[in-house]
């Protein structure tokens, strides 16, 4: 990261991401959930550039900071999310693709779904292939449409079970992200 | 938002509240409400997340309630970013099924612990078998390529065909079943293409419709049995194109012949 990127008091990369956790893995893992949960969000709201939206409330968010703004807010997602809303209301749209360019230094790593059917494919099975066993029947059995009675049988109720599947699909598509950019294919 | 309106909302299942959110049949206040929620307690976007996640898979999968299938195409097939977590969820479908049957030949596991590794490769084995025979089927009535040991589940493969004559197969369905997967052969699908069939009669040409999954040199429908009760059927396969727009790319067609009593 370049400190110029911000003027020539910033803070850097970690110490931006800091506000998410102190410990810098968990803080990397956190920006990068929130930065997922705020192009969902833009989806919900039928935008057709989520992740461009998303990278913009993350620009906001820590151009704010830089400006020497503290989040007040116990989850620092909560701040982001306001900054969202408001980016909804306002109608944002990208404008020109230089537009984010200043914001490069902490973007985040591009998605799963940005991955051709192909490699989706590809990477996902050899991540499923290193799922422990009960992970792996679990969301069979999900798949399959025995959810139910396989929560029954784990004493799960289905919105727990739903919550679990939910996360371990996110990180087989995080695995299969960085499986992606290790193996040297160049994402869109 | 008035005080009734929020002790209104408060009161529905959340789950429901959650699934109109997300087929966008809210009401902007309410959805306003909702909305200015995940910014209180940021939890409630990975619980609606996960709510999604459950829908866009009961979809691909072919079990998503009838009544929300339009609203669902209405919404998630039209914008590329909603559409791409559709085919991510087949994308997954088709993976796990690969490697159960990968984990399946690795560590072949005593008969009675086998579920869904067996079964798959059991299917798989017997899509290759029926891929050899394929041309001593049109003599004879259809046999199906998988059932279930409790025959709740049971498979057959269709062919494209022009008119009734030149492609209908007869096929049986035991009153126990519940599900009748119809693969449907189809070399020049993708698995980034959308299809769905729409299935009929002389009658009732439009009397169930559905998603379907990519599979091999084809995709697979799979239709609840107690549509099917006996008589003459069209299967027509569409793909889904630019503009919310359907596209008829072939029929098939079927007879179902009324069970043969077991005397059980």
């Amino acid at each position: 990261m370049s400190r110029q990127e911000f003027g020539p008091s910033t803070l850097s990369r970690s110490e931006l991401l800091a506000i998410f956790d102190s410990d810098p893995c968990q803080a990397e893992e956190k920006y990068i959930a929130l930065y997922r949960s705020l192009t969902r969000y833009f989806e919900w709201n039928r935008k057709s550039d989520p992740q461009d939206m998303a990278q913009e409330v993350l620009k906001r968010g820590f151009s704010r900071l830089q400006e020497g703004k503290k989040i007040t807010a116990e989850n620092p997602a909560a701040y982001f999310f306001g900054i969202a809303r408001n980016v909804v209301r306002e109608g944002w749209k990208a404008r020109q693709p230089e537009q984010l360019a200043d914001v490069d230094i902490l973007k985040p790593p591009s998605s799963f779904y940005n991955l051709d059917p192909a490699e989706q494919r590809v990477f996902l099975s050899e991540c499923l292939g290193k799922l422990p066993n009960e992970e792996f029947e679990m969301l069979m059995a999900y798949v399959q449409g025995e959810g139910e009675a396989w929560s029954r049988k784990a004493g799960l109720q289905p919105g727990a079970l739903r919550l679990r599947v939910h996360r371990i699909r996110r990180r087989l598509e995080e695995l299969a992200s960085l499986r992606a950019r290790g193996s040297g294919r160049k994402e869109s | 938002m008035v005080e009734g309106e929020q002790d209104r909302v408060a009161t529905l299942d959340p789950d429901a509240q959650i699934i109109r959110y997300l087929l966008d049949e809210m009401e902007p206040e309410e959805r306003s409400l909702l909305e200015e929620r995940f910014s209180q307690e940021p939890s409630l976007v990975e619980q609606v997340s996960s709510i999604e996640d459950d829908l866009i898979m009961k979809y691909a999968c072919s079990r998503l309630e009838e009544s929300l299938v339009p609203r669902f195409e209405e919404v998630y097939l039209q914008t590329p970013a909603r559409r791409a977590r559709v085919d991510s969820a087949r994308i997954l479908r088709q993976a796990l099924d690969a490697a159960a049957s990968a984990k399946e030949q690795q560590h072949p596991r005593p008969v009675l612990r086998l579920r869904w590794g067996f079964a798959l490769a059991f299917a798989a084995a017997m899509i290759f078998l029926v891929a050899g025979l394929l041309p001593l089927w049109k003599s004879t009535p259809s046999r199906p390529i998988t059932t279930s040991g409790d025959n709740q589940q049971i498979a057959f493969v269709l062919e494209p065909g022009r008119v009734r004559s030149d492609s209908g197969v007869q096929i049986t369905v035991p009153g126990t079943t519940r599900e009748v997967q119809l693969k449907l052969m189809w070399p020049s699908s993708t698995a980034n293409e959308n299809y769905r069939v729409i299935l009929g009669t002389p009658e009732r040409p439009g009397i169930w419709s559905g998603a379907t999954v990519h599979k091999d040199a084809g995709v697979v429908a799979t239709v609840p049995a107690n549509v099917l009760t006996a008589g003459d059927y069209t299967l027509k396969l569409q793909i889904a194109r630019a503009g919310a727009h359907w596209e008829d790319v072939a029929n098939y067609y079927f007879r179902v012949a009324k069970p043969i009593a077991s005397g059980k």
